[in-house]
């Protein structure tokens, strides 16, 4: 049996955050009250899941349930309260389309600007650079200032470099929402090729019939614990009954 | 302490630090910083020039009678001042908000974050350099410029951009848990530019008064040393030694301090 890509084990992230807006006289008294001053606001609690190399696995619950945060944990972002974690290749996130983007440079620049730092290279990226672009459907706007162009053509063109990575293990975080249909037919392919491969996927949606077509297991996250885990189907029929 | 679970995450942040993808990152981020830093601007980089030149004219104005009487090349002795006081209290004033403003590349990137604090400072390295540049041009006019420009200049600048980077990581970390930081910098800001011999020698002050401004002050080291590149003449004793250790003390100190509450810090930005 191959090892686990991805191993959680009594996960548990707490965050420390203010009970009252900050005060000099407030911060005073903490010195000598510390625990009056914070509260602390548990987002995961005892969190345990394997994860096989060339899985695809949806991360699905509500608002708030800790998904973002499990990621964020996943990726190396957040370190974890208390539990342990392995992962077996390093992750690749895609958790925003504005990081890495200069709105007063070119379209051209963006595309090595955010492929770096999803460690895409220029020397990786040169031969990709037109069919990149072309995905985007930014054909006509290469030389174009990035801020010049919609919020959703920047998504766009996010996704089609960060389509290019070769990471072992991908996560994307409501991904896909707000693309418009005529893109939604390239990201079709390219999940279509990953769903595919041996690389290993984690992916949040609140769109069910996305993470159903793609997806091969899925994890329920309720209040910061796992409610249910196991097959897409029978994962996201809960989740789905749940709100009937 | 650091223990051998601790050694090894830092060996590990280290290499990953070093690596291609993350040297990549930086050059192209601080390629994409120092393009866009002038953006829009009719005089560009010029700005960079003009802003130490207007302060050399008025501080040269109103001092040069009282304490430049005696100094052969006091525009040169007021130019170094102004530029190393005037690196110090942009950069740091910079990298005092570098969490905050880059909140998303913090908490959505996987990528080392060093990366963007150290691209953060890039602009502000790169106009010191070009300051100094014009330094070297004064001090050739005033036939003061020597060997020490090519061999101390580049260790002492490093020392200081060093010396920078670590006041900067510590205030970085310092302002995401009380803004107050910001507040008493601005006001310690201002007092330094006065506790620092931007305008004044140090043999100008009583001896007491000399101690404290060089003892008290990291940044007169600093200036002293270069002044002593640029100008020739005794150097304050052990001025640049001071200076070259200084640096690399302080980036010590702000790194640990940025690794130590890194983590507490990114979850409250």
């Amino acid at each position: 049996m191959t090892r686990p890509i991805v191993t959680a084990r009594d996960l548990c992230k707490h965050f420390r955050v203010l009970r009252r807006h900050r005060t000099m006289l407030r911060a005073l008294r903490a010195v000598t009250r510390p625990d009056e001053r914070f509260a602390e606001r548990t987002v995961l609690r005892d969190v345990a899941f394997d994860i096989a190399r060339g899985e695809k696995v949806a991360l699905v619950g509500g608002n708030g349930c800790g998904k973002t945060t499990l990621l964020r944990i996943i990726s190396g972002i957040y370190r974890q309260t208390s539990g342990d974690l392995w992962t077996d290749a390093p992750p690749r996130p895609l958790f925003s389309y504005s990081i890495g983007f200069a709105g007063e440079l070119a379209v051209e620049d963006n595309v090595y600007l955010f492929g770096a730092l999803h460690e895409m290279g220029r020397r990786f990226l040169a031969p990709r650079l037109d069919a990149v672009i072309e995905t985007a459907g930014l054909g006509e706007h290469r030389h174009t200032q990035l801020k010049q162009l919609s919020a959703g053509q920047r998504q766009r063109l996010a996704l089609s470099v960060f389509f290019q990575s070769t990471a072992e293990l991908v996560i994307f975080d409501e991904a896909l929402a707000n693309v418009d249909q005529g893109f939604l037919a390239q990201c079709d392919r390219y999940f279509a090729d990953l769903a595919a491969s041996d690389r290993t996927l984690i992916f949040t949606s609140h769109d069910s019939s996305l993470l159903r077509r793609y997806c091969t297991t899925a994890l329920w996250l309720d209040g910061g614990r796992i409610r249910q885990a196991g097959a897409v189907g029978d994962v996201l029929d809960a989740y789905d009954r749940s709100f009937a | 302490m650091i223990d051998r679970r601790d050694a090894a995450i830092l060996a590990r942040r280290w290499r990953r630090l070093g690596a291609p993808a993350s040297r990549n990152l930086l050059r192209e981020l601080v390629g994409a910083t120092i393009r866009i830093h002038d953006h829009n601007s009719l005089l560009g980089a010029l700005w960079g020039l003009l802003s130490p030149a207007a302060m050399l004219i008025v501080l040269h104005t109103i001092f040069q009678s009282r304490f430049g009487a005696g100094l052969d090349a006091y525009p040169l002795f007021l130019l170094v001042g102004v530029v190393a006081v005037g690196f110090f209290l942009t950069a740091t004033r910079h990298l005092m908000g570098v969490l905050q403003a880059n909140r998303n590349f913090m908490i959505d990137s996987t990528a080392p974050r060093e990366i963007v604090i150290l691209s953060n400072l890039a602009p502000h390295v790169y106009k010191l350099a070009v300051e100094l540049l014009l330094c070297a041009a004064f001090a050739a006019y005033y036939g003061t410029l020597s060997w020490k420009v090519l061999f101390a200049l580049p260790l002492i600048a490093a020392s200081y951009v060093a010396f920078v980077l670590g006041v900067g990581l510590a205030l970085a970390i310092a302002y995401t848990f009380t803004s107050d930081v910001e507040h008493i910098w601005v006001l310690g800001s201002r007092l330094l530019y006065f506790a620092t011999p931007v305008f004044y020698r140090l043999d100008d002050l009583p001896p007491l008064a000399a101690g404290l401004v060089y003892w008290l002050n990291p940044i007169t080291p600093f200036l002293i040393s270069l002044r002593w590149v640029f100008q020739g003449g005794a150097a304050f004793p052990f001025a640049a030694p001071h200076a070259l250790l200084l640096g690399p003390m302080a980036l010590a100190l702000g790194y640990a301090l940025f690794l130590r509450l890194e983590s507490a810090a990114i979850e409250r930005i």
